[in-house]
């Protein structure tokens, strides 16, 4: 936009070291959408680059601009480990191909796993946390589990991502589009709550919490490390943090506290201490969580909400040490109407967007059926509403 | 004479041996099994959901509480069974069609059972016609719908339409719930009622029967 006085990567530089930048930006995860509003079917979003390309380019030019690309998309099925370390129905395989992907609910992993990743010192951080995330991947598939062959399909297609990964954000890096992050990953805390399955991890949790609390903990400095090598091979050092387990629908704040936060803290040191900035995709309710999260360091984090979170209470809370992301809801934006999107939109730049520190986007992801004039309304009420001076 | 509120805060702590024994030992004292079932284990279940209302315990705990309550119920089931004792309500419950999400869906069925109520689940992608079909076979009076996705949430209307055009509409009603799902939405798309949460949907289960 002609008045902008800031690069998107500026922009985006400023609000998460909580300075106040020309205006708001907007960072919408939005790949489904695109597909939707592109005519690409799911299948074709994962398994034809120059289709996911065309959606993208597309959905940018009709309903853009926006300013931090969040690039989720897996190139293809086996690198959905890095997004989603569970069983998937994958579209254009197990459903029809306009579906989005969906997940199962049930356990990949024994409750021995806890034991066997403190225990194995064969190896160092990094190769353990990467064949920890390859046994995941062999037990989601039916067959072969085990075996060389096994980890060499499951490693090619996180090499495979990562590459893909750095080709592409070098190209919206051209254009003046922000990458928000070098790589996903799933927290390991949230991780074994996936790969266990919810209900059986909630068992292990009220049984032996502290041998959960060992095992994540120890599989963060790998993850560090991990997070290190693809962000040097992706060439942004910024990093999505996936916490889809971790909120109050899920755990006590009493167990966030005691055996999810000191591994997540651990990371986003370990993180900040390489130059990486961590964003936490906190899905679901972090109210009573929220204090906690103080322990994280001052400007160096950003937060991102999905509209179970009380947003403004975090701006009260958590305002002054983060930068936070959010948190237009999917359902608004899928069956909400465009004043109602706009009006929230002001609301959220108003309030959130005070004095800087805040990035709009939607709550989690931008609905696949989201009305286009209502994303086209969140992301236009930015320049409407979001100019600081 | 068994303590039943022994059994309730067995159920409570999660102590599936305990409530086994608890659960037996009461049966052998010749408490009826529908006083077993009310006064110790739905009992307990309640307790547990007015502190989950409260935001004094989570999921894990409703979880292991709601595990140790079926070891007891399981006991319990055929000899209420064969004594003709009715449950609270009978629900039909699943996720719509398209959606093969059953994480949330699963809570419901396992609260509704702990509170009484007799529930076929119907498991997931369950089309509309499945709905209508059982509602019929299993008189229900409740149908409980849930959806993960935006993209399946319509499918509730396609259902509750299914469910008028089957003549059944004026005899059941129908609670949705699901992550994205909304008050709002349940009430556009003509539901009798929403639940945020699995505790919420016994809530809301029970001022159902409780009106008819």
């Amino acid at each position: 936009m002609s008045s902008d006085l800031l690069s998107a990567e500026e922009r985006l530089r400023r609000v998460i070291a909580l300075e106040v930048p020309d205006r708001v930006p907007t960072a919408p995860f939005i790949y489904h959408f695109a597909g939707t509003y592109a005519g690409v079917t799911s299948h074709e979003l994962w398994s034809s680059r120059s289709r996911y390309d065309f959606a993208m380019e597309k959905t940018f030019a009709g309903v853009g601009p926006w300013d931090v690309y969040y690039p989720v998309n897996p190139v293809n099925p086996g690198a959905y480990l890095f997004v989603l370390p569970m069983k998937l129905r994958l579209p254009g395989i197990d459903l029809p191909a306009e579906s989005i992907f969906q997940v199962v609910e049930e356990p990949l992993l024994s409750s021995g796993i806890y034991r066997q990743v403190t225990e194995d010192r064969r190896s160092g951080p990094m190769r353990r946390y990467i064949e920890f995330l390859l046994d995941i991947g062999c037990a989601a598939r039916a067959k072969p589990r085990g075996g060389l062959a096994a980890r060499l399909r499951g490693a090619l297609p996180l090499l495979k991502q990562a590459v893909a990964w750095r080709a592409e954000f070098a190209r919206w890096a051209a254009r003046g589009v922000a990458v928000q992050h070098g790589l996903c990953l799933e927290a390991p805390f949230d991780t074994l709550s996936l790969s266990r399955g919810l209900t059986d991890f909630s068992y292990d949790l009220m049984g032996d919490p502290a041998a959960i609390g060992e095992a994540v903990l120890d599989l963060s400095e790998g993850f560090v490390a991990f997070a290190d090598m693809v962000t040097r091979l992706t060439r942004v050092r910024r990093m999505l943090v996936f916490c889809h387990r971790t909120s109050n629908d899920f755990i006590s704040p009493t167990h966030f506290r005691d055996y999810a936060l000191p591994s997540l803290r651990r990371i986003v040191n370990g993180l900040v201490a390489r130059g990486i900035t961590p964003f936490l995709h906190c899905d679901g309710n972090w109210d009573r969580n929220l204090e906690h999260l103080r322990e994280l360091p001052t400007g160096e984090v950003v937060l991102q909400f999905d509209g179970r979170t009380d947003i403004f209470r975090a701006k009260e809370v958590l305002g002054s040490q983060f930068c936070l992301l959010g948190d237009v809801p999917a359902t608004m934006l899928a069956f909400g109407s465009q004043d109602e999107v706009e009006t929230y939109c002001r609301k959220l730049i108003e309030k959130v967007g005070k004095d800087g520190g805040f990035i709009l986007g939607a709550g989690c992801e931008v609905a696949p059926n989201a009305r286009p004039e209502n994303v086209k309304a969140m992301l236009a009420s930015v320049h409407q509403y979001g100019r600081y001076s | 004479m068994t303590d039943l509120s022994r059994l309730s805060s067995s159920v409570l702590s999660g102590d599936v041996n305990t409530v086994r024994q608890l659960t037996s030992q009461a049966l052998s004292d010749g408490i009826a099994a529908s006083d077993v079932l009310a006064l110790g284990l739905i009992a307990a279940m309640d307790v547990l959901g007015r502190r989950f209302g409260d935001g004094e315990v989570f999921l894990p705990d409703m979880l292991v509480a709601a595990r140790a309550m079926h070891a007891g119920l399981d006991m319990l089931k055929p000899i209420l069974a064969g004594a003709g004792v009715a449950p609270v309500g009978r629900v039909v419950l699943g996720t719509v069609r398209g959606d093969v999400h059953d994480l949330g869906k699963n809570l419901v069925g396992m609260m509704l059972e702990g509170a009484g109520f007799a529930v076929r689940d119907l498991g997931v992608d369950v089309s509309p016609q499945a709905f209508v079909e059982h509602v019929r076979q299993d008189g229900a009076e409740i149908v409980a719908m849930s959806a993960l996705l935006t993209t399946t949430m319509p499918e509730m209307k396609t259902v509750i339409d299914a469910l008028c055009e089957g003549g059944v509409r004026e005899t059941v009603k129908v609670l949705v719930g699901g992550s994205p799902v909304t008050e709002t939405f349940a009430r556009d798309i003509g539901a009798d009622g929403f639940a945020p949460d699995a505790y919420g949907a016994v809530a809301v289960a029970r001022l159902f029967v409780a009106a008819t």
